[in-house]
C-alpha cells in the first residue's frame, strides 16, 4: 500500500515551520505554569506537589540530569558492538 | 461451582495450528481469512461470559491420568485479561494477514491458546501445561525470523523459560505434596511457604522482574516482525495475571515493580535499536503492575489491570510501528533511520498515538491506567514508591515518546533510502490500535467497568490532566535542551545477561574443575591400586583357571579316555570272551554272596 503523499508533504511543511511550532511549544509551557497557579491538588501525594511550577521543574531537572547521567557518565561503560553476543 | 459452559478460546487457536500444516502455501489468499476466525470466537466466548452471584463460575473439569484439570475458571479478574486477550489477538492476526508462511501463523495460534488456557486455568497443573506451551511457541516465533542472532536469542530465551519452567513446576508438586492439591489460589504473604517462593520465582522470570528480565530485550528485538506483536502482548501479562491472582499484596512484588520502571527507562533512554527500546518498556511498564499488585490495595490491582489493559494496546501498536520500520526500510536502528517521516506518515501517526499513550497524556489509555496505579500508590502512603513512578513516567515520555520518534523520523532532513511497501493490513492492524488506544483513554469507563473491584477514580480532574501535562510538557523541553546528548550510537549494551554469562561460566568451572580433580584422583587410585588389583586377581583367575577348573576337566578327561580304553579293549566281538566274561562275573557274585552269607 501506498503512503498519503499529500499527508507526507503537509508533514514536510510542519518540518518547514519548526521554529513556529517550537514558540508554540514554549507559550503552551508558559501557559501550563501559569495554570498551576491556580489549580492545585486538594489533597498533595507529595512534599512539595503544592507549589506551583514543582511538577514543571521536577520533569524538566530529571529531564536533563537522567540524559546527562545515562548518556556521559553510564553509556560509555556499558556499551558494547551491536554484535558483542553473536 | 460447575455453573458454567462456554466456548474455550484456546480451542479454535489450537484447531488452527493444526489445520495450518494441511494447507498449500500457495493458497494463502484463500485461506489467510481463517486467520481471523480464532480470535472472532474469542471475542464472541469471552463478551458472551458473565459473572454468577458468587462472582467465579467454574466449568466441569477435564479428568486425565487421574487429575482433575480445571480448565475454566472464570472471574472478573480471568475477564479482563481475557477480554483484552481477545482483541489484540484480532489486531496480530490482522497485522500478520499478509505472511504466507504457516509456520509462523501456527507458531502465534499456539501461543495465544496457551495465554488463554493460563488465563482460564483454574489449577497450578492446567496452568503449567499452558505457560510451556507458551514458552515454546513464543521461541519458535523468535527462531522463525532465520537468522543467526534470532537463532542464539531463540535458545537464550528458551534456556531462561526452562529455568522459569521447572521452578513453577518444582514449587507446585512441592506445593501438592504439602497440600495434596493443585488450587490456583490467592497466598497471603505471611501464610507463603517455600513451595511459595518457588513459584513466585517461575511467575516473575516470565513477567521479567529485575533481575530475571535480560531475556527480554535480548529476545523480542530478534523475533520476527509479526512474531514480536504477539510476544509483546501474553508473555509478560499473563505473568502479571497470575501474580494478581496468587500473590497480591507482597512487599518484594511493591519494591521490584518500581526498580523495574526505573531500570527499563533508564536503558531505554540510551538504546539505539527501536524493538530493543520498546522492550526495555515492556520492562517498565508491566513494573507498573507488579508495583500496583505488590502494594496489594484494591485500587492499586485494579490500576496493575487496568494498566496490563492499556499497555497491550499501546505496546502492540509501538510494536507495530517499529515492525513497520524495519519491514520497509530494513532496519530498526535509529543510527540507520531519521527522516521519514513524510514518507511513512501513517507509520509515524500511528506510532505516535502509542507513544503517547505509554507516556499517559490526558486522551489517551496509558493516562486513565497509570495515574490509577500511581494514585493508587500514594493513597496508600507509599509515596516513595509512587514518586519512583512518577520518574519512571518522566523517562518514558523523553525515550518512547520523543527520543525513538524524533530519530526514526525526524532528526534529519528527507531520507532518500529505498522503502518497501507495507501491506494493507499492517495499516489496518496499527488503525485499529490507535483507535482503541483513543477511545478507551476517551471513555474510561469502558475499561473501569471491566476490573475486579468496583471503582469510583477520576482521571479527568483539572489537577490530574495538568499535573500530566506538566510532567509530559517539561519533559519534552527537557529533551529540546539535551537532544544532541541523547543521540544514538551503534551498539547495546550490557545488562544482567552479562552478570547471568559470568554466573553460568563460573558454574561451568565450579563443575568442571572439582570434577577434573577428582577425575585425576581417581584415575592415579586406579593406576596404582585399581590396576595393580586387577593384574592379580588376574593371575589368581589363571591360576585357578589352570590348576582348578583345567585339573578337574583335564582330569575327567583322562579318566574318561582310560575307562574308554578298557572298555574299548575289552570289547573283542569274539563271543566266546564275552561267555567267558559273563562266567567270571557270575563266579564273583557266587563266591561274593558265599563269603558275606
Amino acid at each position: 500500500m501506498r503512503e498519503n503523499e499529500t499527508l507526507g508533504r503537509l508533514l514536510d511543511m510542519a518540518r518547514d515551520a519548526s521554529g513556529g511550532f517550537k514558540k508554540a511549544l514554549f507559550l503552551v509551557l508558559a501557559t501550563l505554569v501559569a495554570l498551576n497557579f491556580v489549580i492545585l491538588p486538594h489533597h498533595p501525594h507529595f512534599a512539595g506537589e503544592g507549589i506551583p511550577g514543582f511538577w514543571a521543574v521536577f520533569a524538566l531537572v530529571l529531564a536533563v540530569v537522567m540524559s546527562f547521567v545515562l548518556k556521559k557518565v553510564i553509556f560509555p561503560f556499558i556499551s558494547r558492538a551491536e554484535d558483542e553476543n553473536d | 461451582m460447575t455453573d458454567v459452559s462456554f466456548f474455550h478460546p484456546s480451542l479454535a487457536f489450537i484447531a488452527l495450528a493444526l489445520l495450518l500444516p494441511w494447507l498449500k502455501a500457495e493458497q494463502h489468499a484463500a485461506w489467510r481469512w481463517l486467520l481471523l476466525v480464532p480470535p472472532v470466537v474469542a471475542i464472541a466466548s469471552v463478551v458472551s461470559l458473565t459473572l454468577g452471584p458468587a462472582g467465579a463460575r467454574t466449568v466441569e473439569p477435564l479428568r486425565y491420568l487421574g487429575l482433575n484439570l480445571q480448565l475454566g475458571r472464570i472471574d472478573a479478574l480471568s475477564l479482563v485479561f481475557a477480554h483484552v486477550f481477545a482483541v489484540q489477538s484480532l489486531i496480530g492476526m490482522i497485522f500478520a494477514l499478509h505472511l504466507p508462511e504457516r509456520r509462523q501463523h501456527i507458531a502465534a495460534s499456539l501461543y495465544v491458546g496457551g495465554a488463554f488456557g493460563c488465563v482460564f486455568a483454574g489449577d497450578y497443573l492446567t496452568l503449567f501445561i499452558f505457560w510451556e506451551l507458551m514458552s515454546v511457541a513464543s521461541t519458535c516465533l523468535v527462531w522463525f525470523n532465520d537468522n543467526p542472532r534470532s537463532t542464539a536469542a531463540g535458545f537464550r530465551y528458551f534456556l531462561f523459560h526452562v529455568l522459569g519452567g521447572l521452578l513453577l513446576l518444582g514449587g507446585l508438586l512441592l506445593r501438592h505434596q504439602a497440600t495434596g492439591n493443585f488450587d490456583f489460589i490467592p497466598v497471603t504473604p505471611d501464610a507463603a511457604r517455600y513451595y511459595d517462593w518457588l513459584i513466585l520465582a517461575g511467575f516473575a522470570v516470565n513477567a521479567a522482574v529485575v533481575p530475571l528480565h535480560a531475556w527480554l530485550p535480548d529476545a523480542y528485538p530478534e523475533a520476527t516482525v509479526t512474531g514480536a506483536v504477539f510476544m509483546s502482548a501474553f508473555t509478560t501479562k499473563t505473568a502479571v495475571y497470575v501474580l494478581a491472582r496468587a500473590f497480591a499484596g507482597f512487599e518484594i512484588l511493591a519494591v521490584m515493580g518500581v526498580v523495574m520502571c526505573l531500570w527499563g527507562v533508564f536503558y531505554a533512554t540510551i538504546e539505539n535499536n527501536a524493538r530493543r527500546i520498546l522492550s526495555y518498556h515492556i520492562v517498565s511498564q508491566v513494573g507498573y503492575m507488579v508495583a500496583g499488585i505488590g502494594i496489594g490495595t484494591s485500587m492499586t490491582i485494579d490500576g496493575a489491570c487496568a494498566h496490563a489493559y492499556a499497555h497491550i494496546l499501546y505496546k502492540g501498536l509501538l510494536f507495530m510501528g517499529a515492525g513497520c520500520l524495519l519491514y520497509a526500510a530494513g532496519t530498526a536502528k535509529l543510527s540507520e533511520l531519521g527522516g521519514l517521516a513524510s514518507r511513512l506518515p501513517l507509520v509515524m501517526i500511528g506510532y505516535m498515538v502509542g507513544a503517547v499513550s505509554i507516556s499517559g497524556m490526558p486522551l489517551f489509555n496509558g493516562f486513565i491506567s497509570k495515574t490509577m496505579t500511581i494514585t493508587g500508590a500514594a493513597e496508600a502512603h507509599r509515596t516513595w514508591l509512587a514518586l519512583g513512578m512518577e520518574v519512571a513516567a518522566v523517562g518514558t515520555f523523553l525515550s518512547v515518546g520523543i527520543k525513538l520518534p524524533y530519530f526514526a523520523f525526524w532528526s534529519r532532513s528527507k531520507n532518500d533510502m529505498p522503502l518497501k511497501p507495507i501491506p494493507w493490513n499492517m495499516y489496518l492492524g496499527m488503525g485499529i490500535a490507535s483507535f482503541l488506544c483513543l477511545f478507551i483513554g476517551l471513555f474510561p469507563q469502558t475499561l473501569y467497568s471491566l476490573l475486579p473491584f468496583p471503582t469510583d477514580y477520576v482521571p479527568y480532574t483539572p489537577w490530574h490532566v495538568l499535573q500530566a501535562s506538566l510532567l509530559l510538557g517539561f519533559t519534552g523541553l527537557g529533551f529540546y535542551f539535551m537532544r544532541n546528548v541523547l543521540h544514538p550510537k551503534p551498539g547495546r549494551n550490557l545488562d544482567f545477561d552479562a552478570l547471568y554469562r559470568i554466573v553460568g561460566m563460573g558454574f561451568y568451572r565450579l563443575v568442571s574443575v572439582p570434577v577434573a580433580f577428582l577425575d585425576g584422583i581417581w584415575n592415579d587410585v586406579y593406576e596404582k591400586i585399581g590396576l595393580k588389583g586387577l593384574w592379580e586377581s588376574a593371575k589368581a583367575t589363571i591360576v585357578f583357571d589352570t590348576r582348578g577348573i583345567d585339573g578337574v576337566l583335564d582330569g575327567s578327561a583322562r579318566g574318561v579316555r582310560d575307562f574308554g580304553g578298557v572298555t574299548g579293549r575289552l570289547q573283542t566281538g569274539r563271543l566266546q570272551d564275552y561267555l567267558t566274561g559273563v562266567a567270571a562275573l557270575g563266579l564273583a557274585i557266587f563266591a561274593l554272596v558265599w563269603a558275606l552269607w
